[in-house]
């Protein structure tokens, strides 16, 4: 007896303190949800270290072979194109490499002498 | 007494509580993530600055013999990114030196080149045509095209031997009766720089780059120079015969001097400009590109590849008058080798190993009977050794040369 008039001074939560907490917590977990995306959304792919790699293999295997074509390589994850312009007067061959993958773009390029 | 059992729910407090550690903990981590995204981003650019600086590089090494000594600059790719070149002669050969910068960034490549030819003109032997036959003789091999007095070579017997083993392949053409003239090589620049003496080093190791202004150190009152370690853009230079020895561990550096001995088993790279003695004793390797060169048209000037020495780049023994050239005499003892250019304005006694070419406006075997005139004996001459991305000394102007790297810093 003594017991149970000891529980009826037992206050809960109100509501709006739980509302508000609720709130808080969410409003803290989208944050945090858009600024992880972002920093997500920054980092760099291994698709695009992989591509890199093998712009470089292109370039060497290019140089030996004295291969101053323009190609196309499609690769499982990307394509990569290989752009040569050999500029007289400067006494350069400029190599551009365009790599694809996905939406993204982005160029390589390179520069070595003309050989006469 | 009932208020002791009255219990607080703080939700609200808690809660932000909580949260304020989740956020804490968070953050840290989205920090972390988003200082490695600014690394990843600060490495990518300076790929794009090496990648930027090799691209300017070749450029001016393509277009060199039209390069200013200082004041070029181009923007290769067009994306703002400046880079500067500077080109400096360096004994034989010339050192490019390219700096791209942007902002704090600066990339830096410095490297040894010189001019290249096509293979189709490398002759073996040149003899200069005094009207006196060449003569081979001991167990002799001269592998590509010669140019000697006549066109052509004769047996030689010394000391009444009659059995020669001779093996000559290649074109004898007749030379002229001048010995093809070098252009002017060398041009150090030494008293542009200041002189500096070894005292004013608390190391023994001294390290200059080629970005810097060059270091002369004057060892004029040093002859023996021994355990130290030089590398990089230095003179050592000296108004007294100096000796090198074993102990110093010796790279890229010019060594300037009236007589300059390589002691016994020393192994380096090194320039040698001299104008009287150079004397490289047994199993002394000068690595490539090393090179000797020695000019006097006054005193005499005495050049000895004593046996088991090696040179990787050539020797050049030079002068302006006919009777300098009487003085003037190189002597390569036999199992000695060289591999590169060797010109003598002057005499040449020839028993080692030549992996090149040899040019010399006489020749001459001194055994311990007599001395024999435009005779060689137990001589090895290849020019088709040489290995095709070899770059020889520019002795000689050649419209199809190009530039090519040898050494990058």
């Amino acid at each position: 007896m003594k017991l149970s008039k000891n529980f009826r001074f037992l206050k809960a939560n109100s509501l709006l303190e739980s509302v508000i907490a609720i709130a808080i917590i969410s409003i803290c977990i989208l944050v945090a949800f858009l600024v992880y995306i972002n920093v997500i959304k920054q980092n760099k792919s291994v698709i695009n270290y992989n591509a890199k790699h093998q712009v470089e293999q292109i370039y060497q295997q290019s140089m030996a072979d004295q291969d101053f074509e323009n190609e196309n390589y499609v690769y499982k994850n990307c394509i990569i194109e290989k752009r040569v312009t050999i500029l007289e007067k400067e006494q350069i061959i400029r190599f551009d490499f365009r790599i694809k993958t996905g939406d993204k773009t982005h160029i390589i390029p390179k520069v070595v002498p003309l050989l006469r | 007494m009932l208020s002791k059992f009255y219990l607080k729910s703080s939700s609200l407090s808690n809660t932000i509580f909580i949260c304020v550690i989740i956020s804490v903990l968070c953050g840290c981590l989205v920090f972390i993530a988003h200082y490695q995204n600014i690394l990843i981003d600060k490495l990518e650019f300076s790929e794009e600055l090496i990648n930027t600086n090799n691209a300017s590089f070749n450029y001016f090494l393509s277009n060199y013999s039209t390069l200013d000594e200082e004041n070029n600059t181009v923007d290769i790719f067009n994306t703002g990114i400046m880079t500067t070149g500077i080109k400096k002669k360096w004994g034989f050969y010339d050192v490019l030196i390219c700096t791209t910068g942007f902002k704090t960034d600066t990339i830096v490549k410095s490297a040894l080149i010189g001019k290249s030819s096509d293979l189709k003109d490398r002759l073996a032997l040149y003899v200069t045509d005094y009207d006196k036959a060449l003569k081979l003789s001991g167990k002799s091999s001269i592998i590509g095209d010669v140019k000697v007095p006549k066109g052509r070579i004769e047996r030689g017997y010394i000391n009444n031997k009659i059995k020669n083993s001779l093996d000559i392949k290649g074109v004898s053409l007749k030379s002229e009766d001048v010995l093809p003239k070098i252009t002017d090589v060398l041009d150090h620049g030494l008293f542009d720089s200041k002189m500096q003496s070894l005292d004013d080093f608390s190391s023994s190791a001294i390290f200059n780059a080629f970005s810097k202004p060059t270091l002369v150190i004057d060892v004029s009152d040093n002859t023996i120079i021994e355990g130290f370690e030089l590398r990089g853009n230095i003179i050592l230079f000296s108004k007294n015969p100096l000796s090198i020895e074993k102990s110093n561990t010796i790279e890229d550096i010019l060594i300037i001097a009236p007589s300059v001995v390589i002691a016994s088993d020393f192994k380096g790279n090194l320039q040698v400009i001299a104008k009287e003695n150079v004397e490289l004793d047994s199993g002394v390797l000068l690595k490539y590109p090393s090179s000797i060169y020695a000019e006097n048209d006054i005193d005499s000037i005495n050049v000895t590849i004593n046996e088991q020495a090696k040179i990787a780049g050539g020797v050049v023994i030079n002068g302006n008058t006919y009777n300098g050239s009487l003085k003037r005499r190189l002597f390569i003892a036999p199992r000695s080798e060289i591999m590169g250019d060797v010109y003598c304005y002057g005499k040449t006694q020839l028993e080692g190993k030549i992996i090149g070419t040899v040019y010399s406006d006489r020749f001459v075997l001194k055994t311990k009977s007599s001395e024999y005139q435009n005779t060689i004996q137990n001589c090895n001459i290849n020019s088709d050794n040489l290995p095709k991305k070899f770059v020889r000394l520019p002795l000689f102007n050649t419209e199809d040369s190009r530039y090519e790297v040898i050494k990058e810093f």
